[in-house]
């Protein structure tokens, strides 16, 4: 990451600046304040991509292509922002929404193409692996270790879509109950039952995988 | 030993940092005395470790960065220069030509079949009005009531037709 990136620096005299908070830039954004909308967004895009990332099951590109859509949905209605509640939140809620669009457009374009598509990404350990017995017991704990994580990450796709939300948002990134009912618009109440339930699915698939 | 079923969800909020201090503190009083529920509290504890391990996020490249920053200035470029909507007409009056064409082509359509109408000589009566129906209707009853006096009339008017062809012969 560049170090440069996030320093507040004013423009006009290339002087650091101290640090305003997100009411103050978006006030600032609101009246075409560039300075204070390109701080902002550098404030908020690694969060921001790397909740695409997880949304995207780790698609770099298509990732980055969310980031840059929530951004502009964001600035476009900044004016809507009537500050109610924080603004990365805000800014989360129209994520979590393009994130979830993009991934019903993908599902749809992937029912429409998927008998074209080769399944050479699902293939495990090649052939030249299994010929060598040395390389294959040397790579088998990193090779437990992908399975794994490839399945964990299956698991928590197949998840239903407001569990599977509710979780990432919580495990990956921390956020709090009360920040997530904001971000997917609902009662802290549902937000707990949708933890609950998908944390119980996922301990109950893998309640054996540290003794396998 | 199995967890208690009752201490479930304590044990997931314990897991995610969700407790208040008091019920914090209650737990971990519970997990000093229940070694089913320390065991699968810290299973647990591993279990959301290894998810979070599983899918390890790179750092947005600077590619990316830059994209998402052109973008958002090439927008907010947009949204400063873009006049009020009178303007927008008045500047641009090139906008209004589409719907001027369509304008001119709904007239002279409507135009076209509405004096079609109005002119036609077998148009309907009832498209020149009430009153001009009514005297028609009126006239129509006078026909219909005299009908055999007129055919007398005809017939009259036949005979002298064959006396006049008579004389003249």
């Amino acid at each position: 990451m560049n170090p440069q990136r996030g320093r507040l620096i004013n423009p006009e005299n290339r002087q650091p600046l101290s640090p305003l908070n997100d009411v103050e830039l978006v006030d600032r954004a609101r009246s075409r304040d560039q300075w204070a909308a390109e701080e902002l967004v550098h404030r908020y895009e690694q969060k921001a991509y790397a909740i695409a990332y997880h949304f995207t099951d780790g698609n770099v590109q298509e990732a980055e292509d969310l980031t840059q859509e929530a951004f502009l949905k964001a600035f476009q209605n900044l004016e809507h922002f009537r500050g109610d509640s924080s603004f990365y939140t805000w800014f989360y809620r129209i994520l979590v929404n393009v994130c979830l669009d993009g991934r019903r457009r993908n599902s749809r374009w992937q029912k429409v193409f998927l008998p074209w598509q080769s399944s050479s990404a699902d293939k495990g350990i090649s052939p030249e692996e299994r010929a060598d017995p040395e390389a294959h017991e040397h790579s088998l704990k990193a090779i437990r270790e992908k399975e794994l994580s490839k399945e964990i990450r299956n698991s928590i796709k197949s998840l239903p879509e407001k569990q599977r939300v509710a979780f990432q948002l919580k495990a990956f990134h921390g956020m709090s109950i009360s920040e997530i009912a904001h971000v997917m618009n609902t009662a802290e109440g549902t937000v707990k039952s949708h933890l609950f339930r998908a944390t119980h699915v996922l301990r109950e698939k893998f309640k054996d995988w540290e003794e396998g | 030993m199995r967890p208690c079923p009752d201490r479930h969800d304590t044990m997931i909020l314990a897991a995610y940092g969700e407790l208040d201090p008091e019920q914090r503190r209650d737990w971990e009083e519970h997990k000093t005395v229940c070694p089913g529920c320390r065991e699968e509290y810290e299973a647990l504890l591993r279990l959301l470790g290894r998810i979070r391990e599983s899918i390890p996020v790179p750092d947005l490249s600077e590619k990316g960065a830059s994209s998402i920053l052109w973008s958002v200035k090439r927008e907010l470029r947009r949204e400063r220069e873009k006049p009020s909507w009178w303007k927008e007409w008045v500047l641009r009056p090139g906008r209004l030509v589409p719907a001027l064409a369509t304008a001119c082509l709904v007239l002279i359509t409507f135009g076209w079949f509405g004096a079609d109408l109005i002119w036609s000589p077998d148009r309907p009566q009832e498209s020149l009005g009430p009153i001009y129906g009514n005297q028609l209707v009126l006239k129509d009853l006078e026909i219909i009531k005299n009908i055999e006096f007129l055919e007398e009339l005809d017939t009259l008017q036949e005979l002298v037709d064959v006396l006049d062809r008579r004389e003249s012969i």
